[in-house]
């Protein structure tokens, strides 16, 4: 192993130019010594003698070199070598400590490391574009508060005009669902842009062309990004110019995007295609483009809010010409991800929780480097006696510590490339059924640069202390001229004490947040939507038909099947403002036909369903939810009652409805918001704009059994993709598995080092106070009451931790649930706040357990002759 | 002539002193001390060169390779604008302590 200090070294020297300062300092000497030797030869001296001569005259060369070594600026270098050395001989000799601090070290890092490359492409690297710090998206807010961030294609067009004052490169996006394919279709993601998007980005190509203007005018092409390329064509390596099916309508692939390089979205579409190439789909027509470009240089936020809101008022001018009130808003977006109110809160629980976790490890090394030192105090006695000065001392000691830090910086590297990649294959699996794809997990340089400097802070930080208080003492020790160690108490043993009450409280939050996370994941995998998810198969052909709904319901094996405007779990449902009663509400809405309450199994409470003249007139008569009818009508029966619903279209024209039955509550939204806090059903019918699912009831929900759909839907030809809905849930579930998988990795990495401390720290001091033990024993304490005063002393320190650390948890779950409210995400569990100390206080004693059954075994004699 | 053993601290001083005249080698810097005191100074020639390096580092001497008279490749050292400026310091400096030496001895001596 000192062979890779030699070459370490050696390769050092020559980057730094150390060889050349060597050789050049060895050539000036001995010309001063031939040069010499010439004078002495023109005196008449032979040559050889000339030469001895010369060399005696001029001395110990060896020893002007290396004072000239010490006077350049190679010296730091040198001590650097000579230190890292010491520090290498050091850990070697204690192999065990330094393989359970190198352990410690490595698994917050690798921790750290993960997170950062998860969150590093979403939340901190620039957009990939020129100009990112200036880019912006547009939305408009009205005098009440509403805010309206896409607009119909010619609208948005006006705002992206080049002669726009304060935007350039502007752009218009819009992401859609799509078929695509004929045989197998499936489910994919489109962003629908402008030419003008891809002046902007420029995504590198693996094959093709991006697509432009002239595009747009030669053929209807496509872009596939890496994913969709090899999701809808099976990486076919001459798809160039191949035609694929989108939603029944050909378009051709013009370019591939090269691996890892996307858009501007956080989630890859498969495929981008630009506006007006082609309107394809039902709700093509009905397409809405949101707004983004780069602010012309010089220009701030609110100047360009107030100079695009002329145009905005220009767009569409309010109903009955009153005045508008309505106001442009220019958002900076810098990153992949868009700042939201949700999305902030949990980024900074999740960054306190690793900060947590790598506070516990760093109080963990700490505590280590302290025994560690107090076990060295000879060693270190004997070099500050030899003339070391307290800077040499930490100085050594600190390198030892920044070493360590490095070697498990190197290991970290390696533990996190494999964890990213296992954690990705997880959470992308799930993601990729929809036809989206995220960007790769990368441990990059950046990554690495970042864990490295971790390293060394936490290798300086964690040494600091103990090198403080060990130099220390032996200043004390110096002056005293005894040159003797004082038996004496050693207060880095109370620091340690100390230091594990923090573990203790700082490892708490992490398991709690662990249970609470664990548990949530548990509640929604739990989840009771009030209806059978068995054989419930969304179903969205295109184009849908009378024909088609027909043929599915006479096909065997299918129950059911109904027409809606939003599936069961498709996402939140639309919220519409409702008078009643001269009182206003904002309540969910869906539009169903007269099959749905039947083919979900949504029972009905009071009334009736929809009759099918009334679904096929869209008839003024509603189904509302229980919770609805308590809510508008508490303690009074809502059949027969109305209410007003705002038209969509247009703004301030409202419809009346009729309630004729009332429904069970169930989940039809998001499954973490709980069963509908509200929900109006409407009659609707195949054919109405806004309806495009369709949902069967089946007896199987096997391949073959979906297979059959497919064929029956191709037979008539209309696409369809069958999609369980039992999988929108399992899509719903993902972050609270992903909450819940790192929340108990980081709980269990604190509660193994919590452990550890403890565990480390009584047994150190049991080897310590083996005297003491001796002597209680000999004068007459039991072996039983030496085991339990160990066993108590940790279990005061456990307890300490646990009342500091409850405080802190307390805290966290009401910032969470301030913030955060999923119907399944128990923030105060009462099972989590009152088993995790307990566990916590079992761990604790299992781990102080052996060595108090060492101390409690002391053989008082050979204790009291060791002295 | 009998020979002296140079004051502690002057070396510097003699090194300067004795480039401030034309850039030499190391050699040749001790020549030219020998030379400049009529062979009375002594100079320990092996610690004239950490001296010469000191003041490398500290920018009063520049440095360069070249090729001495008997064709051998030597490095050359040179007086820089700062050396110059340290060189008349020192100087003053040292005729100052010598003028004050001198009042102290004589006087001791005369009296």
């Amino acid at each position: 192993m000192s062979t890779l200090f030699e070459r370490l070294s050696a390769w050092l020297r020559q980057a730094i130019g150390r060889e050349r300062f060597e050789s050049d300092m060895a050539a000036e000497l001995e010309f001063h010594i031939e040069a010499h030797a010439d004078a002495l030869e023109q005196r008449g001296l032979p040559r050889p003698e000339a030469l001895r001569q010369a060399r005696l005259k001029f001395g110990a060369a060896e020893k002007y070199k290396q004072e000239g070594r010490e006077v350049s600026r190679y010296r730091h270098l040198d001590d650097l070598q000579a230190d890292l050395r010491d520090a290498y001989r050091g850990l070697k000799r204690d192999s065990s400590f330094a393989a359970v601090a190198i352990a410690v070290v490595a698994s917050v890092l690798a921790a750290n490391m993960v997170l950062l490359a998860f969150l590093d492409p979403y939340f901190l690297r620039p957009l990939p574009i020129d100009g990112a710090s200036r880019h912006v998206e547009l939305s408009v807010r009205d005098g009440e508060g509403r805010s309206q961030e896409a607009w119909p294609l010619a609208a948005a067009n006006r705002l992206i005009a080049e002669d726009n004052p304060v935007l350039e490169h502007g752009y218009l996006f819009s992401i859609r669902r799509v078929i695509v394919g004929g045989r197998e279709p499936k489910r994919s993601y489109v962003e629908v842009v402008s030419p003008s998007y891809f002046n902007l980005v420029k995504p590198r190509l693996a094959m093709g062309r991006a697509l432009s203007a002239d595009t747009r005018t030669i053929d209807r092409a496509i872009l596939l990004s890496h994913s969709g390329w090899k999701r809808l064509t099976d990486a076919d390596p001459r798809v160039l110019g191949r035609q694929l099916l989108v939603d029944g309508d050909s378009l051709s692939v013009a370019g591939v995007l090269a691996e890892g390089a996307g858009g501007l979205e956080p989630v890859t579409p498969d495929f981008w295609m630009l506006a007006g190439a082609s309107q394809i789909g039902p709700r093509a027509a009905s397409a809405t483009y949101s707004v983004g470009g780069l602010l012309r240089k010089g220009v701030s936020a609110d100047q360009a809010a107030a100079a695009l809101t002329p145009i905005v008022r220009t767009l569409e001018p309010p109903e009955g010409g009153g005045p508008d009130h309505r106001e442009a808003r220019v958002q900076p977006r810098l990153t992949l991800l868009r700042e939201s109110r949700e999305l902030r809160p949990l980024a900074v629980s999740l960054l306190f929780l690793f900060g947590l976790v790598t506070a516990v490890a760093a109080a963990n090394l700490t505590s280590m480097h302290l025994a560690r030192a107090t076990a060295r105090r000879h060693d270190l006695s004997i070099r500050a006696a030899l003339g070391a000065s307290r800077g040499r001392l930490m100085r050594h000691l600190l390198t030892e510590g920044v070493l360590l830090s490095m070697i498990a910086a190197l290991l970290a590297c390696g533990l996190a490339m494999a964890s990213a990649a296992a954690i990705q294959g997880v959470v992308f699996s799930v993601v990729s059924d929809f036809g989206m794809s995220m960007l790769p997990v990368r441990i990059d340089g950046r990554v690495a640069a970042f864990a490295f400097a971790l390293a060394f802070v936490i290798g300086i930080g964690c040494g600091l202390l103990p090198a403080l208080q060990t130099t220390r003492m032996h200043r004390t020790i110096a002056l005293k001229r005894d040159g003797l160690w004082l038996s004496g108490t050693f207060s880095s043993g109370r620091l340690r004490g100390a230091l594990v009450v923090l573990q203790v409280a700082l490892s708490l939050p992490l398991l709690v947040g662990a249970g609470v996370f664990v548990r949530s994941a548990d509640n929604a995998n739990r989840v009771d939507t009030g209806y059978r998810l068995d054989g419930l198969i969304d179903l969205r052909p295109e184009p849908p038909s009378a024909r088609l709904i027909e043929r599915l319901r006479s096909l065997p094996g299918v129950r059911g099947v109904t027409v809606v405007g939003n599936a069961p779990l498709e996402g939140h449902l639309p919220r519409v403002s409702v008078r009643f009663d001269g009182n206003e509400a904002t309540l969910e809405t869906n539009e169903v036909d007269e099959n749905y309450f039947a083919t979900i199994g949504i029972a009905l409470r009071q009334g009736r369903g929809f009759f099918p003249h009334e679904t096929a007139s869209r008839a003024p008569v509603a189904v509302i939810s229980q919770a609805t009818a308590t809510r508008l009508w508490p303690g009074r029966s809502p059949i027969g009652r109305a209410f007003e619903i705002e038209d969509t279209a247009i703004q301030g024209q409202y419809r009346r409805y009729e309630v004729i039955g009332v429904a069970d509550d169930v989940m039809s939204g998001m499954f973490f918001r709980g069963r509908d806090a509200s929900a109006i059903y409407r009659p609707v019918t195949l054919g109405a704009p806004g309806v495009s699912s369709v949902v069967l009831r089946v007896d199987q929900e096997e391949a073959p059994a979906l297979e059959a759909l497919r064929t029956a839907c191709a037979d008539l030809g209309a696409f369809c993709e069958p999609l369980p809905v039992r999988k929108m849930l399992a899509q719903q579930r993902v972050p609270f598995e992903v909450a819940s998988l790192i929340s108990s990795s980081l709980g269990v990495l604190a509660l193994g080092l919590a452990c550890l401390g403890l565990h480390g720290l009584v047994r150190f001091a049991v080897v310590q106070r083996t005297r003491e033990f001796g002597v209680r024993l000999a004068i007459g304490a039991t072996r039983r009451q030496i085991l339990t005063g160990v066993l108590g002393e940790s279990v005061r320190r456990v307890g300490f931790g646990i009342a500091f650390g409850l405080p802190v948890c307390l805290g966290l779950s009401t910032l969470i649930a301030s913030r955060i409210r999923f119907h399944v995400l128990e923030t105060f569990d009462p099972l989590s706040y009152s088993l995790m100390p307990l566990l916590l206080l079992a761990a604790a004693l299992l781990a102080s357990l052996f060595p108090a059954l060492r101390a409690a075994a002391t053989n008082p004699i050979s204790a009291l002759r060791e002295e | 002539m009998s020979t002296a053993q140079i004051l502690p601290g002057t070396l510097e001083l003699l090194i300067l002193r004795a480039l401030s005249l034309g850039s030499l080698h190391g050699y040749g810097v001790l020549s030219r001390i020998e030379q400049l005191s009529s062979g009375a100074l002594l100079v320990e020639e092996g610690a004239l060169y950490p001296a010469l390096w000191r003041l490398e580092r500290q920018g009063l001497v520049s440095t360069e390779w070249g090729v001495s008279d008997n064709n051998r490749k030597a490095k050359f050292y040179a007086v820089t604008r700062k050396g110059r400026a340290k060189l008349g310091e020192q100087m003053e400096a040292w005729d100052r302590l010598v003028a004050a030496m001198a009042l102290v001895l004589r006087n001791g001596v005369t009296a």
